[in-house]
């Protein structure tokens, strides 16, 4: 905050009187009424100045709050480097995970896992990875259960491919309080996966599922399928899923010849065998056509066709936004609500949260959000809570709650706060990367003093440092970030 | 620059539900919402998102309902019918005075202003 405030001054600078003066006016020169020197109107008369001048722009004015500008203005970039010249990272692998001498707590991501995790939106955007310059992340505990719990189930055992599980026999739920990290651990999840199956894996992911029924895409009416689609949000996603799995969908011939119209409206046919998955993700632009189509839905089938020998990770973040309001803002034209179920793309994600559609090796793996309405959906579905006949819709969904049962039922995995060790580890990183902020205690001279010693000094105050930050926040990740003094 | 329905200018960067509200007499949010499910126009959308096919939906759609002009007329010729007929409404309005039993001891202003049998409409 204090390199951003040097930097970039929030403040906006004094306006000068003279902005507000109309008194050169009075001089200027009266432009002439008519003839050679008339100026011509319109909008594309502007005076073009020196070509080679560029423009000067103010530099870090912003409107946005401290929270929104970190993002807006790249903060990240001015942060300290975590490279091989000033601090050695590694980077989180299952290789490395299972290597018992390779104990580094603190990882980052390697560059290409970073592309794809970035491209499908996976870190999201109150997570202070403005700290250093690309994100890093915490091994602990969680991840390495998740990764026998997930991962292995979902991708296969190393070479044991076929130990892998439908992913309707592998959905786990994330569970926890706020700040504790479930979203980190489900991006550690996935770079896990594309890591243990050599990116030989589809990730589905959806960072904010509540989009398909907040009423921000347009809607319109598919009687084939009698669904509502949804072609703004359908089109952005699927961008961001080919974007992410680019590599391994050109590996994937089409299994049926598909038709369709592609952007310069040709007559568009691609053939079994011959043109692959990417062709049709790439080429097809009836994922965002506003009018009927069933691009979504071979889309679909190509996957779980391919599932068998490609695993097909599906992870839903936030998902008690869009479990626990199945109440769309949208509405029929009989001014009736539109139910989440009704939606192409919503009832894709019901689907595979209740394991209806299957992939036959993969997962499923959803968190839910602390930020959200505490309705009883998602604890019932998990079988934490008792269905109660006298919840209205809007208090429990019975019919998604009970989707969510079915199929042998999800599995929690309750996220635990980090322990003193791993809270110490977490900060003794923060420290060697150069952003933590530690003073010595000093006290006041005594009479007869010339000067006073500090009461505690290195390793005492780290010490100190430590215990303080994990009396006040049990180890909460997020909380750390928050009671921690960071210098930047 | 606004976007014309319905003869008005409502501002481009209005949300469809909001401005149709805001600036046409006799829609309000519910039958706003209303309009926006018949023609198909999502929640959020703004309007210059409009096309002009939907445009003419919703002025069609605005065509079929009473509202400004016609909506102002009814008022005033159903306070003209209570005014015909002796009712204690009808008086009340002609004596510019508060309809709905509000007290006359102080204030009253704003039935001084707008009843009389040609109301006046903010």
């Amino acid at each position: 905050m204090l390199r951003l405030a040097l930097r970039q001054p929030l403040v906006r600078a004094p306006v000068r009187a003279s902005q507000f003066s109309t008194f050169s006016g009075l001089y200027a020169k009266a432009a002439p009424p008519g003839g050679k020197n008339k100026a011509k109107q319109g909008f594309g008369n502007k005076k073009k100045g020196d070509p080679t001048k560029t423009k000067t722009r103010k530099a870090g004015m912003t409107h946005l709050k401290f929270r929104d500008a970190v993002r807006q203005l790249g903060y990240e970039k001015n942060a300290p480097a975590l490279n091989e010249a000033n601090f050695a990272l590694g980077t989180l692998n299952a290789k490395a995970l299972v290597d018992e001498e390779q104990q580094q707590s603190v990882v980052k991501y390697d560059a290409p896992t970073m592309e794809k995790l970035v491209a499908l939106k996976s870190f999201k955007k109150f997570q202070y990875h403005e700290m250093f310059s690309q994100p890093t992340s915490m091994i602990t505990d969680n991840t390495r259960a998740l990764y026998e719990e997930f991962v292995q189930r979902a991708v296969g055992n190393g070479e044991e491919a076929e130990s892998a599980v439908p992913s309707s026999a592998n959905r786990v739920c994330l569970i926890g309080e706020k700040g504790v990290g479930k979203s980190t651990l489900m991006t550690q999840v996935q770079a896990l996966a594309l890591s243990q199956a050599q990116n030989n894996v589809i990730l589905l992911h959806f960072d904010h599922p509540d989009a398909v029924t907040n009423g921000t895409s347009d809607y319109i009416f598919n009687p084939k399928l009698n669904k509502y689609q949804q072609p703004m949000f359908t089109k952005r996603w699927i961008i961001a899923f080919r974007k992410a799995n680019e590599k391994v969908l050109k590996q994937l011939a089409l299994s049926q010849d598909v038709t369709f119209i592609n952007k310069k409206k040709e007559k568009t046919t691609l053939k079994s065998g011959e043109n692959t998955v990417w062709d049709f993700v790439e080429q097809n632009h009836d994922f965002g056509k506003v009018g009927p189509t069933s691009a979504f839905q071979t889309f679909v089938k190509e996957l779980q066709h391919h599932s068998a020998n490609v695993p097909v990770v599906v992870t839903v973040d936030n998902v008690n936004a869009v479990v626990n309001e199945t109440v769309s803002k949208y509405f029929h034209p009989d001014y009736t609500p539109i139910h989440l179920t009704e939606f192409e793309m919503g009832s894709f994600l019901v689907q595979v949260l209740s394991g209806e559609v299957s992939f036959a090796r993969g997962g499923v793996l959803m968190a839910e959000s602390s930020d959200n309405s505490s309705a009883h959906t998602l604890n019932v579905g998990l079988g934490l809570e008792e269905y109660d006949p006298y919840y209205t819709t809007a208090e429990c969904d019975y019919d998604v709650a009970s989707g969510l049962l079915s199929n042998g039922g999800l599995r929690t995995y309750q996220l635990a706060n980090l322990t003193k060790d791993e809270t110490r580890d977490l900060i003794e990183f923060w420290e060697s990367a150069g952003v933590l902020q530690l003073r010595d205690y000093p006290r006041k001279p005594k009479a007869g003093e010339a000067t006073a010693e500090a009461e505690l000094s290195g390793d005492d105050v780290f010490e100190k440092a430590v215990h303080n930050s994990y009396t006040l926040t049990s180890g909460n990740v997020g909380g750390l970030v928050n009671v921690t003094n960071f210098s930047f | 620059m606004g976007v014309h329905i319905f003869g008005k200018s409502i501002k481009h960067n209005a949300l469809v539900r909001i401005g149709l509200a805001k600036r046409i007499f006799g829609i309000g949010y519910q039958s706003a919402e209303k309009i926006c499910a018949k023609v198909g126009i999502y929640p959020q959308m703004r309007m210059n998102q409009l096309t002009e096919p939907q445009i003419m939906s919703i002025n069609k759609e605005l065509s079929t309902m009473t509202i400004e002009g016609h909506l102002k007329q009814k008022m005033i010729d159903d306070i003209k019918a209570k005014r015909r007929i002796g009712s204690y409404a009808g008086i009340r309005h002609a004596l510019g005075l508060p309809v709905r039993g509000q007290g006359t001891r102080n204030n009253a202003n704003t039935a001084k202003k707008m009843n009389r049998i040609e109301r006046r409409f903010r």
